[in-house]
């Protein structure tokens, strides 16, 4: 800024200058001249001034304007494509996510639009506007398509940060996703922080947040930040209806959740974190419209642990053990559900490189493998897969 | 699939000498000056070492930082909840805090002023505009003409904390884009006031500031280091993690015994 000041004081000055050059000549009439120029380049600044004050208005608006977004190009490497017959799966190159975000600050709200662009489409992931309350500080309304609420794995983490790529199993199931419509209050006092709203409580895939009863879902999440221990509870009250029952019966759509953080100095090398989440649910959320899909009334639940450790500034390691059963009542001594899963357990493990401020490279693999099994289901699924990722983000 | 592994490894392992060419230093407009005096001095004391500081204000270094394009942020503010909350999300480590330096927030008015000291209240009541005639307080029938930082500094901040009690500022104060433009600004206007770190004080009058005791206190070393001036605040030095390789040899130099001296001759006070 300084230098573009300057810089146009220059351009605008030069012309005086070179004025008083030409002029130079005439120094038998000093007194007379000497206040005219002088009266111009009062002018001049002036007018510079006044150029000034208008460039800073609007450069001042422009700072409130905030764009950024990320790429993650990828490639899988699939154990499926090698053992599954008939049309499995293949390797391939996939753009996981391609977002983009634009962000404007005013001094009482905040409006926020979010893109995410890939091969497969373009989806609208956030729009919200974000309300401070003049008169309770701290405090502030969310309302629009905004992030679910609930836990730390789907309502702290950023999808550009996150340890293994990819979010535990129970979120795609029971926080699938991850974006809702509603509105929300948030708040900060001290080490507390909370959000709560109302939601549609559908996600904003499949059914794109299409509610198929008149009552909305309650979200919320109440945290602590402690430094190195963090951590919350958070919970989900809703209803959705099963239109394809004589009766259109009516279902509970509820979440139970805790998590927990712990940042140490253990090691030399670099810092280590240990995180945990639980989810407990019941009726998960279906691809379908209008409810069509959900698992209605089913109980289920998921889990998982993962220890991050830190290698020097630049490298990060990360493994993760991930639990996740969708139906806790399903009798595996019915013939019906033999070779059915029962309990996917999942062991995954990443390695983080940061090659610049906005370049990092990611290569994760992931190995499934069936706890609890009927006759017929494989122990192992011959499911694992290997992801090598390059994350461009500005 | 061997050989794709060994050149991620490849890659991995050259990544902290592509990466580690210069520390860099950025953040606080209050510390820019110092923060230059310590490169100059530490690649002086060590050739073939280089530390490249720019300012911008302490939130613009913190969220460098966050966003990982410097090494060390510069902030004449702590760091804020949500700061560390980025910074533990985003990299899995809790962020180091590093006093390096001590100041007072110095009050600024224009030499003419027969003003010498304010009460914290009476600074809230003018910035926030209920007051705006220097006789309201004791002075001369004038306007009183609001100088003020922009909202990345960390003396903003600081004295948006401290002395408005988290209230807003009046709409009528400036902002202006660094410690030394108020200061100017100060200097040509006769009812003007402004803040910014006590090193800057050239050509314009500081004021005394009522304590808690009720005694005025000026932002001297003294009143400073003894904590009896009321807008003494740490100056800091913050990193993503623990400090590592040449980030943590610069920072050691900032508190050695010369780094410290070169403190005192800019104008602020010692840690140590």
């Amino acid at each position: 800024m300084n230098r573009l000041i300057a810089a146009i004081l220059a351009v605008g000055l030069a012309p005086v200058a070179l004025a008083q050059e030409a002029a130079a000549p005439a120094s038998s009439a000093p007194a007379e001249s000497s206040e005219v120029d002088t009266a111009a380049l009062k002018g001049q600044v002036d007018a510079l001034a006044e150029q000034l004050a208008e460039m800073k208005t609007d450069v001042s608006g422009l700072k409130k304007l905030k764009f950024s977004g990320y790429v993650q190009p990828r490639f899988g490497w699939l154990e499926a494509a090698r053992y599954e017959k008939g049309a499995p799966q293949r390797d391939g190159f996939h753009v996981r996510r391609g977002r983009f975000k634009a962000v404007y600050d005013s001094d009482l709200a905040q409006y926020v639009v979010q893109l995410d662009a890939t091969p497969s489409g373009v989806g609208l992931k956030e729009a919200y506007a974000s309300f401070k309350l003049p008169f309770l500080k701290g405090l502030a309304i969310d309302a629009g398509l905004q992030l679910m609420p609930f836990g730390y794995d789907v309502g702290i983490r950023s999808s550009a940060d996150l340890d293994l790529l990819e979010r535990a199993m129970f979120a795609g199931h029971f926080l699938k996703g991850e974006y809702d419509l509603g509105v929300a209050l948030k708040g900060r006092y001290g080490p507390v922080d909370f959000k709560v709203g109302v939601f549609n409580g559908n996600g904003v895939d499949g059914a794109a947040g299409k509610d198929n009863d008149q009552r909305k879902d309650v979200i919320g999440r109440l945290g602590v930040d402690l430094g190195m221990i963090t951590g919350g509870v958070s919970g989900w009250y809703g209803k959705t209806i099963d239109y394809t029952s004589a009766t259109n019966a009516t279902y509970d759509r509820v979440r139970l959740g805790a998590d927990l953080q712990l940042y140490l100095d253990l090691l030399p090398v670099g810092g280590t974190a240990l995180k945990g989440e639980y989810v407990w649910g019941k009726t998960a959320i279906g691809t379908g419209a209008g409810g069509a899909g959900d698992s209605l009334g089913l109980i289920g639940y998921g889990w998982d642990v993962i220890l991050t450790q830190n290698v020097g500034p630049w490298n990060q390691v990360a493994v993760r053990y991930d639990t996740f059963n969708p139906n806790v009542k399903l009798d595996r001594n019915l013939a019906a559900n033999q070779g059915k899963v029962f309990v996917t357990d999942e062991v995954s493990a990443a390695l983080h490189t940061i090659l610049s401020s906005n370049l990092k490279l990611s290569v994760a693999w992931y190995h499934p493998m069936n706890r609890e099994k009927g006759d017929t289901a494989p122990s192992d699924p011959k499911k694992d897969s290997f992801v090598a990722q390059l994350q461009a983000k500005f | 699939m061997k050989r794709m592994l060994l050149a991620l490894a490849a890659l991995a392992a050259a990544v902290p000498a592509l990466a580690s060419a210069a520390v860099t230093v950025k953040g606080s407009d209050t510390m820019v000056i110092l923060a230059q005096r310590w490169a100059e001095d530490y690649m002086n004391r060590n050739p073939g070492k280089k530390v490249q500081v720019t300012g911008g204000g302490s939130g613009t270094g913190i969220a460098a930082l966050i966003n990982g394009t410097t090494e060390i942020a510069n902030a004449s503010r702590e760091m804020k909840a949500d700061e560390k909350a980025k910074i533990r999300e985003r990299y899995s480590v809790l962020p180091t805090e590093i006093p390096v330096a001590q100041d007072g927030v110095a009050l600024y008015v224009n030499e003419s002023n027969p003003i010498s000291q304010l009460t914290v209240d009476q600074l809230h009541q003018i910035y926030v505009g209920d007051l705006t005639n220097w006789k309201q307080v004791g002075g001369p029938d004038q306007r009183i003409v609001l100088y003020s930082r922009e909202n990345s500094s960390g003396t903003y901040v600081f004295f948006k904390e401290h002395v408005l009690k988290g209230d807003d500022y009046a709409p009528a104060a400036q902002t202006l884009p660094g410690t030394a433009a108020v200061v100017n600004a100060v200097a040509k206007e006769k009812g003007g006031i402004g803040y910014g770190g006590a090193a800057y004080a050239k050509g314009v009058k500081e004021l005394k500031v009522v304590g808690k005791d009720g005694q005025a206190y000026a932002p001297s070393a003294e009143n400073v280091k003894s904590g009896k001036y009321p807008l003494a605040r740490p100056l800091f030095m913050y990193t993503r993690a623990k400090p590592a390789g040449e980030a943590k040899a610069f920072i050691d130099y900032c508190l050695s015994p010369e780094g410290q001296q070169l403190v005192t001759k800019v104008g602020y006070f010692p840690i140590k």
